[in-house]
């Protein structure tokens, strides 16, 4: 039934308007990785304003494809010229760029292809096969549940953004408080409005993505100087040269070994593409089989990072759909364009007759999407490429254009722009300072879930907060959460412990 | 400092919430102070640790090297240069309504191309009328939205150019 359903889907994913959404998508994404100073999130992020007027399934299909793409494309800019896109796209210089530069740019082009082939159709099929158990379980989620998920997707999100678990936190508080400005729900008192009219009605969401991702994002690369490395051979050949069957067996551990990291990581909310793409070549570096070559241009440190980074895209995906929460930036913004469309994704999606059909196309154009973005990639290379030679002061005007007239294009109202301008600017202060954006968008965004749940639960329990700890579902989460928060504190006092205790050196007697 | 001086003006604001208080029931500030605690607590530990350590203390979940990390984000250069542009951001939304989407966009665009260090006035003015018609053209035409028009003369400016896209 789910694969007649499925199948059902693809129709319509292969409607003429789908199909072209879906193209532009690619195209889009691509596009934003490869430019360093843009990246997936912002693509997605410009691309929300188009999505107003548009049904559900192409909106989503548009912002899915550019995630998608976004995950791939970068590695042509990073093997070719060593200009990485987006950080997740570092790794792939360690081997990528070293291969190419070895004298086959075109084979290292051919694993990074092959490995975001199999990482996105491997990773989709999993997270597709899992939608309806999770969904099962979904269900079953009461108000204490609920919390519990939301506050176990803020305390990864946390524990993985940033260097300094403090500016994490701080961070997730800001995204937390933005979003109780306004009226509450459930007494109607205003709260933190301060006499100003306009934040009566709350902080939109979009506001603070596009201020947050978009404007910060442009101003923090002015502040850089606008710099960026030119490609020095532009006009060189580029092509595409797939592995041999020989070779993809040869490294059929690597690519099953990344698959499933990438999968399960993209589950973990806060874990995106580029926190699963380090990981993935750490774990290769350090438990492959020619782990001693890692760096030195083998296929391994390309495909594990690829994959990983492809595979994390389906696993945010399904968390999002089934229980409406996001776990990275891009997902937040595809939820942004659900709720403007008056969707509120959780389990009753693929349950509710009257939006299976919408969640399936979905489904399916995560697969059209990785298969689309792999024949882009090997055919349009050379187009796709020549966006590296645009000025950057041309492009980030056009971004800020963007950011603005796509913001009043929302309500047509010029309140919203005027927030755009100060979320933007408390984006740049966050980069400037070294604060995480990713934990305050998802605090801003996952705030209201999870203040109504809790007040849900504390007025249904009589205050009692142990009803967090002690249900069958949400006991395990919060304790979860808790190891979360606790991880990164541990690994820490053991690095300092390290430190102080060098290996190989005796403290005394 | 100021996380923590803003937490507690913050905390002091949820204090005073005007609600009406049911007995046996957590008001509408409980959620925001709980959170308010967890900043101000999170404050102080990273007063506290960078006290005793001298130096913000760093994870290594991530492992980059200093030349990657300058290639992904090189240091800030020209702090002067945001705030001029968050400047030409305000004015441009100043005069927005007056002189309308059009003009007001052109001379945005130009700013913010010669901020952006692109530094070929031909080029940038015609290129600036290009995006500004392009955008006018995509938003009113294609996604219908009524951007700004200005006030007289300057939206007879706006009306010649909806009457060039056909507009109406």
């Amino acid at each position: 039934m789910a694969f007649i359903n499925l199948m059902h889907g693809f129709v319509q994913v292969f409607q003429p308007f789908n199909m072209l959404v879906l193209f532009i998508g690619l195209l889009v994404g691509m596009a934003v990785s490869i430019m360093p100073g843009l990246g997936l999130v912002m693509g997605v992020v410009l691309a929300l304003p188009f999505t107003y007027r548009m049904a559900i399934e192409p909106s989503v299909i548009l912002l899915t494809a550019i995630y998608f793409a976004g995950t791939y494309a970068g590695c042509f800019s990073a093997i070719l010229y060593r200009i990485p896109g987006e950080p997740m796209d570092v790794p792939m210089l360690w081997d990528g760029y070293t291969m190419a530069r070895r004298g086959a740019p075109a084979k290292a082009l051919g694993w990074a292809l092959v490995a975001a082939l199999i990482g996105g159709l491997v990773s989709s099929t999993v997270m597709v096969a899992l939608a309806g158990p999770m969904s099962e379980v979904a269900l079953k989620f009461d108000s204490p549940d609920y919390f519990a998920a939301v506050f176990f997707g803020l305390t990864t999100a946390v524990a993985l953004a940033s260097k300094s678990m403090v500016n994490s936190l701080i961070s997730l508080c800001v995204g937390l408080l933005v979003s109780t400005i306004g009226i509450d729900s459930i007494y109607g008192t205003e709260r933190f409005t301060f006499g100003v009219p306009i934040l009566r009605d709350g902080v939109q969401l979009v506001e603070v993505l596009v201020g947050m991702y978009g404007l910060g994002e442009v101003l923090a690369r002015i502040g850089q100087g606008l710099r960026i490395q030119q490609p020095q051979e532009m006009t060189q050949k580029v092509g595409t040269q797939f592995p041999t069957l020989r070779e993809l067996i040869a490294i059929r551990i690597t690519l099953l070994r990344s698959t499933i990291i990438g999968t399960l990581l993209g589950i973990v909310p806060g874990a995106g593409a580029t926190v699963t793409a380090f990981i993935s070549y750490g774990i290769e570096k350090q438990y492959g089989r020619r782990r001693q070559a890692m760096g030195t241009g083998i296929p391994e440190g390309i495909v594990a990072p690829q994959v990983g980074a492809t595979a994390s895209v389906a696993g945010h995906m399904i968390p999002l759909l089934i229980l409406g929460l996001p776990g990275s930036g891009a997902t937040a913004v595809i939820l942004a364009a659900f709720l403007l469309h008056g969707v509120q994704p959780g389990p009753m999606l693929l349950e509710d007759p009257s939006t299976t059909l919408m969640v399936n196309t979905i489904l399916a154009s995560m697969f059209a999407s990785v298969l689309g973005m792999c024949l882009l990639g090997f055919f349009w290379i050379r187009v796709v490429i020549k966006v590296l030679t645009v000025p950057q002061g041309i492009l980030s005007a056009i971004v800020v254009l963007f950011c603005l007239v796509g913001a009043y294009a929302n309500r047509s109202s010029m309140s919203d722009v005027w927030m755009i301008v100060v979320f933007g600017v408390l984006g740049y202060l966050f980069e400037k300072f070294k604060f995480p954006i990713s934990p305050m968008v998802l605090g801003a965004v996952l705030g209201p879930i999870g203040e109504t749940a809790f007040m849900r639960t504390m007025i249904g329990n009589g205050n009692d907060w142990t009803a967090f700890f002690t249900g069958s579902i949400s006991g395990p989460l919060m304790a979860a959460s808790v190891l979360a928060l606790a991880y990164p504190l541990f690994h820490r006092l053991l690095a300092a412990r390290r430190r102080t205790h060098p290996v190989g050196t005796t403290t005394g007697h | 400092m100021l996380v923590l001086a803003g937490g507690l003006y913050l905390y002091h604001a949820a204090d005073n919430f005007e609600y009406e208080d049911v007995s046996g029931r957590i008001g509408p500030d409980a959620w925001p102070k709980i959170i308010l605690f967890l900043m101000l607590v999170t404050a102080l530990w990273g007063i506290v640790s960078s006290a005793m350590s001298g130096d913000a203390v760093a994870s290594d979940v991530i492992v980059e090297s200093e030349q990657d990390v300058a290639l992904i984000s090189p240091p800030e250069i020209h702090p002067w240069l945001v705030w001029l542009t968050v400047g030409s951001t305000l004015a441009y939304l100043l005069l927005l309504p007056i002189i309308g989407f059009f003009i007001a966009t052109v001379t945005f665009i130009v700013a913010l191309m010669y901020l952006g260090q692109y530094r070929k006035p031909v080029r940038a003015a015609m290129l600036s009328v290009a995006i500004a018609f392009a955008f006018m053209f995509l938003f009113m035409r294609v996604v219908y939205v009524a951007l700004p028009l200005g006030i007289p003369p300057f939206e007879d400016v706006s009306y010649a150019l909806m009457t060039a896209m056909g507009v109406h």
